[in-house]
């Protein structure tokens, strides 16, 4: 069964070549807001087919509706560029063969809050299964942004909220905590102090497995570093000496998901939302059901936003 | 022939081994190569330091000389117990250890009493050399009182280097060991 879940972004725009604080969402590029922007790529979009040839992906946005500061709707991407054979279940036969200029198009729910007024603007893409849509359509944004604003640059980076990390850790059993130093120690008396250490591709590596039972109260430390709240000098604690980065792997139902803390933007976490979505005849989601549950999911995380905001002013 | 059977005769004597495996045990980890610093560290700076407190202090003079050998004296004595003690260690492994770290403990432990021994023998060629500076004194060439000081500081220094080579590594391995405070 195909399963299907939400991922969060989190976008904000600053001058390019410039690190300041972002900027407000509306009235930059001859008075023109991100929200607007974005309605015209979707319009652009929505002609017709875009074919990007580099990645081999086509898509088309399919429809999409506009509530105040939030746009939601639909767009279909595909990949092509390999054969396949599709083959009916029932009578296992072949009902056709996929050539490589056949793309695959698939619809994906994407969900746009860029309000004017606010320096931070959130993304909700759908996940089918493995597959989502972050690189094929909002990359794509991205580059028609900078085509559009050359003066500025859009910055859009998976949202980890605190929500989202428990969900992530949520039944989950921390299985391995790797050290990471980079470079062998040149002496074998610094190797052999070391000990535990597997020589892999020219770097160190510590492996802590802790015990069944014993991951718990490490999860919570996990977490602390994960949002923020601790630094990850409190993972060094555990083996007494500062390494170059630690990773931990934890088992999410039989799959390894491997967390780098020395850069946490980089963890991919989904809601997964496969018992709560109700689905068409054609197997995909049903438009009303998802958008509320990604309207739902908003106001969420516009919460720990706002909460956040708050802490920092 | 003969020469060869002088050699067999020396083969008691013969210490070279000690120092082969002693530079041996300064070989990049793991591939092996050798780093430059080691020679710059172990090769050069005991001859400029040799050099730099021959021009500062002079000749060997007999009070030095003796100052030196007694206190090279005291060192050899303190690293034959030292050996010992090494030795003891071998003799005790931790109780739970896996035969990849049982190797490794036993190629550290190797190195060590390659070290030690090394530093035993740069503390008797120490001792020799100002022995002989010191019986001899008198009958050779003033100038020879600047060879002989200059040869003494730069083992002296070589020695010293060693020592603290030495000691890292004991401190490493005694705070491996089942009986070393837990971290």
């Amino acid at each position: 069964m195909a399963r299907f879940s939400l991922g969060c972004y989190g976008v904000s725009v600053r001058e390019a070549w410039r690190s300041d604080e972002p900027l407000c969402l509306g009235g930059f590029s001859q008075g023109e807001s991100l929200l607007e922007l974005f309605l015209s790529y979707l319009e652009e979009r929505e002609e017709s087919h875009s074919n990007d040839v580099d990645h081999q992906t086509l898509s088309k946005v399919e429809n999409y509706t506009l509530d105040g500061s939030c746009v939601s709707g639909i767009v279909e991407v595909g990949d092509y560029g390999f054969t396949a054979n599709l083959i009916d279940v029932n009578r296992r036969r072949m009902s056709y063969e996929r050539k490589t200029v056949d793309a695959e198009l698939l619809p994906y729910y994407f969900l746009a809050y860029l309000p004017s007024e606010e320096k931070r603007g959130v993304f909700i893409l759908q996940r089918s299964s493995r597959r989502g849509i972050r690189t094929r359509f909002l990359g794509a944004f991205e580059e028609y942004f900078r085509s559009v604003c050359p003066s500025y640059r859009i910055g859009i980076n998976p949202f980890v909220s605190e929500r989202l990390l428990d969900e992530y850790l949520k039944g989950g059993r921390l299985t391995k905590i790797r050290f990471l130093k980079f470079g062998l120690p040149t002496d074998f008396a610094d190797a052999y102090e070391s000990e535990g250490f597997e020589e892999m591709k020219g770097n160190a590596e510590f492996i802590l497995s802790p015990e069944r039972g014993a991951g718990f109260p490490l999860m919570n430390r996990i977490r602390d570093i994960a949002l923020g709240k601790r630094d990850i000098g409190a993972m060094y604690e555990l083996v007494g000496e500062e390494h170059d980065n630690v990773k931990v792997e934890i088992d999410l139902g039989g799959n390894l998901r491997t967390i780098d803390l020395s850069d946490t933007m980089k963890m991919r976490s989904y809601i997964d939302i496969s018992e709560e979505v109700r689905l068409e005849s054609s197997g995909h989601p049903k438009f009303s059901s998802i958008d509320r549950i990604s309207r739902d999911l908003l106001q969420e995380l516009l919460i720990e936003i706002h909460q956040g905001n708050e802490d920092a002013g | 022939m003969r020469f060869i059977k002088e050699m067999r005769m020396l083969a008691k004597i013969n210490v070279w081994k000690i120092v082969s495996d002693h530079f041996e045990t300064m070989r990049l980890y793991p591939k092996g190569g050798r780093n430059v610093c080691d020679y710059l560290i172990f090769g050069v700076v005991p001859l400029v330091v040799g050099y730099l407190l021959i021009n500062r202090f002079g000749p060997l003079t007999e009070g030095v000389s003796d100052i030196i050998a007694t206190s090279m004296s005291i060192f050899v004595a303190l690293l034959l117990n030292l050996i010992l003690l090494t030795y003891n260690i071998t003799r005790h492994p931790p109780s739970s250890m896996s035969e990849r770290k049982m190797k490794r403990r036993e190629r550290y432990l190797r190195e060590i009493f390659s070290n030690i021994a090394f530093a035993i023998l740069v503390a008797l060629t120490i001792i020799a050399l100002v022995l002989v500076f010191r019986i001899a004194n008198g009958m050779i060439r003033p100038q020879s009182g600047l060879f002989f000081g200059f040869v003494a500081y730069s083992l002296g220094t070589m020695f010293f280097l060693t020592i603290l080579m030495l000691l890292k590594r004991v401190y490493i391995l005694l705070g491996k060991e089942e009986f070393a405070p837990s971290r």
